[in-house]
């Protein structure tokens, strides 16, 4: 039994998109393949456009047609109208809970998608916010109380972008059923990727410069005089 | 029949948001407002922060092409504070560039643009089932290879900068870690393959090195139709496109503006950057205008935002701007993208013409013959992917492991106005950096496809997407085709939101699947 994939995005640069793309053995679509998932509407994948797609979004919010996965990559600004990202003319903060209603699974890709990201850094000239936390406040565009249809929270997917192996593995996980609310940590997140045992050796001194895997890191690695100095100013958020 | 108007979306497979809104009349477009509907106020949020800050930031401007920004960023500290890059650093900095920009460049064609070839349009086409069976999204055999290949070139990006996207190793004063013999090796090999299995094997079908011989039109017709050159994927674009008019479609305005790129040896640049007037649209006006004095031809840059998003109606140069975003709408400002103009006129950026500026013989003489359209920018897009394999093998055949790649840089920034420049995928990148007290006092980003596809100016002239969707038929508003075409010809970095309705009534429905039924 396949699963049915919507993907949508806000304030976003597309970097999780593009890190997707460079998925290696299974390259994406040899992924997407083998674990039967059916991309119903990406952006830069999709030939569905115009009336078409907005049948189609109007047909999964009012559930004429199952979504399985909804991902979400980028931010959602809340300033006002929120008119700082539409999607057909419509403020993304509008669309993005008719669709997370209606979801089996919502995952936020990326440090934007999960807490706001870059967009939301001081002064937040857009108000934006992430799927479900806000910075290091919980509730975003949805509110902390928020659960999918599975009866999980928004899984968030931290990385700036997220590495492509874990996007992956989170895919197929929750394709086939195999996540439950104790595999998540208290900021949604899935903590098994955290761990050494997930893959990450920080604590064995990792030099981040090779590792494409990391989803601590989300920018210089160690050594770098930005990284530490900059931390603060960068971001007040360590999930870590 | 009156004028109609017309809003064109939701449209996909272009990086961003953007929205058009059509006047059609007599079966052609004759007005076009191309509206970015996102923002993010990067201009804000830098303003104030710490002038180091801007190298890890900006790279999420674009997270497909963030080693030009990281570029453009460091070199403006590296002017403020006299910092020289080792020759080293040049080479490692030119190498994730390119290779970063020719998995852009891949993907392009094959992932964004080359849905829009199986259309339904092209049906009737007898080598329309070939077609399908290589372009369908996700299962045509040169999708994936497209996939596949494109992933390979950002393995060696990833090698120097850290990862891909958004690169960690590119800092003030050149490349954090020099690169090892077995990195400088893998790449080499890597990049082999690349060509052996995906430019050779996929795109020409036929030898780099005979592909390289063309330097005219009349070269490249006769190539087209040399043995099993027919069957590569450059062919079968270029046979589609002279069969369906793609060479007459998007015009555009025909001026061309690049700035200098890959610099190396120091001094040197690839790419040489500077003006280009189309020789088929510009008659006697036209020809090459190189750089000459860098400071002189950057102070030639301004944006008008007489119809963008912002408080306040200038034209200014990037170091006099105050980005003050729209609370609420105002009918006359459709976009947050501004305007930016060359010299007062609006300019085309992207593969064909940083290429028209280095002089590439055989991009001057299809220009000079056949005239700019949607493709030729396609062409160039292809052209510039096989010629930065030779490039990027040169550069990487340079490296040495016992050389210089960094030097110290002075933390503090002073006070001062600077800029960095380079050329992305898309085209003429830079960022403008106004350093006051120790912290960025102003910084602007006028990207490539601000160029492109920015919104009118105070004058009325359009920028060259909007010139180039005016030159495009508006018949069949249900497909329309020649409209996509030219949107993504230009590869905008923008994801297209548009809605299709004629005059206030929705169009009914229309399905425009993968196979084109």
């Amino acid at each position: 039994m396949g699963s049915t994939l919507v993907w949508l995005q806000g304030q976003t640069c597309g970097g999780n998109t593009i890190s997707l793309m460079n998925a290696h053995s299974p390259d994406f679509c040899g992924f997407l393949e083998a674990m039967a998932i059916e991309v119903i509407y990406h952006p830069s994948l999709s030939t569905a456009w115009g009336t078409e797609l907005e049948q189609l979004l109007s047909d999964l919010a009012a559930e004429r047609q199952p979504l399985d996965l909804f991902l979400f990559e980028g931010a959602i600004p809340t300033k006002g109208t929120g008119w700082y990202s539409t999607l057909g003319g419509r403020p993304i903060q509008e669309v993005v809970p008719e669709l997370a209603r209606v979801a089996r699974y919502v995952v936020a890709v990326g440090n934007c998608a999960v807490h706001g990201g870059i967009p939301a850094m001081a002064p937040n000239p857009t108000g934006a916010r992430g799927l479900q936390w806000s910075l290091a406040e919980p509730g975003g565009v949805l509110s902390p109380d928020f659960r999918s249809r599975s009866g999980l929270p928004v899984i968030n997917l931290t990385g700036c972008p997220v590495p492509p192996h874990l996007l992956c593995r989170a895919l197929q996980l929750v394709s086939q059923d195999r996540l439950n609310p104790d595999d998540l940590d208290q900021h949604g997140r899935i903590a098994a990727f955290y761990s050494p045992e997930g893959g990450c050796v920080q604590a064995e001194g990792c030099v981040q410069k090779h590792c494409l895997h990391c989803a601590r890191m989300a920018w210089q690695p160690s050594g770098n005089p930005l990284q530490e100095e900059l931390r603060p100013a960068w971001h007040p958020v360590r999930f870590d | 029949m009156a004028p109609r108007s017309v809003r064109l979306g939701p449209l996909n497979r272009i990086e961003g948001d953007l929205e058009f809104h059509l006047v059609v009349d007599r079966g052609k477009v004759r007005r076009l407002d191309a509206s970015a509907v996102m923002f993010r106020g990067w201009e804000i949020i830098l303003r104030g922060k710490d002038p180091w800050l801007p190298v890890s930031v900006t790279p999420r401007a674009c997270g497909i092409c963030g080693i030009p920004h990281v570029l453009c960023a460091v070199q403006a500290i590296e002017a403020a504070t006299g910092t020289q890059v080792p020759e080293g650093a040049l080479l490692l900095r030119n190498i994730i560039a390119a290779t970063e920009g020719q998995m852009s460049g891949i993907r392009h064609h094959w992932l964004l643009f080359g849905p829009d070839l199986i259309n339904q349009r092209y049906r009737s086409w007898d080598e329309y089932p070939d077609l399908v069976a290589r372009m369908q999204p996700l299962s045509g055999s040169s999708y994936r290879a497209a996939v596949a290949w494109s992933k390979r070139c950002v393995e060696i990006t990833a090698l120097f900068a850290g990862r891909q996207p958004h690169p960690t190793t590119v800092i003030p004063g050149g490349i954090l870690l020099p690169p090892s013999l077995e990195e400088i090796t893998r790449s080499l090999a890597t990049l082999r393959d690349i060509r052996e299995q995906f430019i050779e094997g996929v795109v020409l079908r036929g030898s780099l090195e005979r592909y390289l011989e063309l330097r005219s039109a009349d070269d490249l017709f006769r190539w087209l139709e040399e043995g099993e050159q027919r069957k590569g994927d450059l062919a079968f674009f270029l046979r589609q496109a002279f069969t369906f008019g793609l060479d007459r479609l998007g015009r555009g305005t025909g001026l061309f503006l690049s700035y200098p790129a890959y610099e190396y040896p120091r001094g040197q640049f690839l790419y040489p950057g500077g003006l280009y007037r189309s020789v088929f649209l510009q008659g006697d006006r036209a020809g090459y205008t190189p750089v000459g004095d860098p400071y002189a031809f950057q102070m030639k840059v301004a944006e008008d935002i007489s119809c963008a998003r912002y408080i306040g109606s200038w034209r200014r140069h990037p170091w006099n701007q105050e980005t003050i975003p729209l609370e609420e709408p105002e009918a006359q400002k459709y976009s947050w993208a501004k305007a930016p103009r060359f010299e007062g006129e609006p300019a085309e950026v992207g593969p064909l013409a940083r290429l028209l500026c280095l002089g590439d013989p055989l991009i001057r003489d299809l220009e000079a013959r056949l005239g700019p359209s949607v493709m030729l920018r396609q062409f160039a897009r292809i052209h510039e992917v096989v010629r930065q394999t030779v490039w990027i093998e040169e550069w990487l055949k340079k490296l040495d492991p016992e050389a210089q790649y960094s030097v110290d840089v002075p933390r503090k920034v002073p006070d001062g106005k600077y800029w960095g420049w380079h050329e992305a995928h898309r085209g003429a990148l830079a960022h403008w950096v106004v350093y006051r007290g120790g912290k960025v006092a102003n910084y602007e980003i006028v990207s490539p496809t601000t160029w492109n596809a920015g919104p009118r100016d105070d004058r009325g002239r359009v920028g060259p997407l909007e010139a180039a969707v005016l030159d495009c038929p508006g018949k069949d508003l249900r497909n329309p085709i020649e409209i996509l075409h030219t949107l993504r010809s230009f590869d905008p970095c923008l994801v297209c939101t548009v809605h299709l309705v004629e005059g206030g009534r929705t169009l009914a429905r229309f399905r425009l699947d993968a196979a084109g039924r």
